[in-house]
């Protein structure tokens, strides 16, 4: 439940598949001259752009904490290594999954009318989850 | 609820293509295909679960309902290119259907 690693991974996913379904369907409308395209919508309009510029906010922090990881000199301390840039890196890349959840959830909240407490009740759990996950990776990698 | 006949909506019967005769039944209820598709979606997914528990002995049936969406979202695009799917309609079956898909990739 609480592996950080995991749960960044399927949020990373799930943003790349929802955003392929999106693209597939907006290039297959276009292509076939589709009367009333989905992209008109504009709610689907806005969570595409905003998936897309999630994405590409992931793709340049993955690149940044590489950078910064490589950079960095371990230092030892008790038996483990310590790397500030982990924490870093989680404290990024949670921001990142939150924002992830918070564009993709706006989907079913507006066009299937989910209670906005089951949402936050969902946010809770994930932002439960992203803390002990990041406390287990802190205490690893720090 | 006022239902005009087909005959008088489309009076010159030699204009009517495919789309005006798949459109038809939306004129009388809006949400027909919705309640077609979904009624597709229930027999694709238990055909598949079904299958797979007499194939395999036991079934999944998140898995089936998420293969089956994603069908169910093909049939539905396929539908508005065609016109007689609304938009909105369709917005409807591809959020339940990524629904599904999403939960069912968050199960394991």
């Amino acid at each position: 439940m609480a592996n950080f690693y995991d749960m960044s991974m399927k949020f990373m996913f799930i943003g790349l598949i929802v955003i392929s379904v999106f693209a597939f369907i907006i290039t297959f409308q276009n292509e076939n001259d589709a009367e009333n395209k989905i992209i008109d919508d504009s709610l689907i309009n806005g969570t595409y752009t905003s998936l897309n510029a999630d994405l590409q906010e992931m793709r340049d922090q993955a690149q940044n904490q590489r950078e910064v990881f490589e950079l960095e000199n371990p230092v030892k301390a008790l038996g483990y290594f310590i790397f500030d840039s982990i924490i870093t890196s989680g404290k990024i890349f949670s921001n990142i999954v939150v924002g992830l959840f918070n564009t993709i959830i706006q989907l079913p909240v507006k066009v299937l009318g989910i209670d906005p407490l089951i949402v936050g009740i969902l946010s809770s759990m994930i932002i439960i989850t992203i803390l002990i996950g990041l406390w287990i990776v802190y205490k690893v990698g720090g | 609820m006022v239902c005009l006949g087909f005959e008088t909506l489309y009076s010159n019967m030699t204009e009517i293509g495919m789309k005006e005769f798949m459109q038809f039944p939306t004129t009388c209820d809006y949400y027909f295909y919705l309640k077609i598709f979904i009624g597709l979606f229930i027999i694709f997914a238990g055909t598949l679960y079904f299958n797979e528990r007499k194939r395999l002995g036991r079934g999944e049936l998140l898995s089936s309902m998420a293969i089956s969406s994603l069908g169910i979202i093909l049939l539905s695009l396929i539908g508005t290119v065609i016109g007689f799917v609304q938009t909105d309609i369709f917005i409807i079956i591809l959020v339940a259907g990524l629904s599904f898909i999403i939960i069912w990739f968050f199960k394991d």
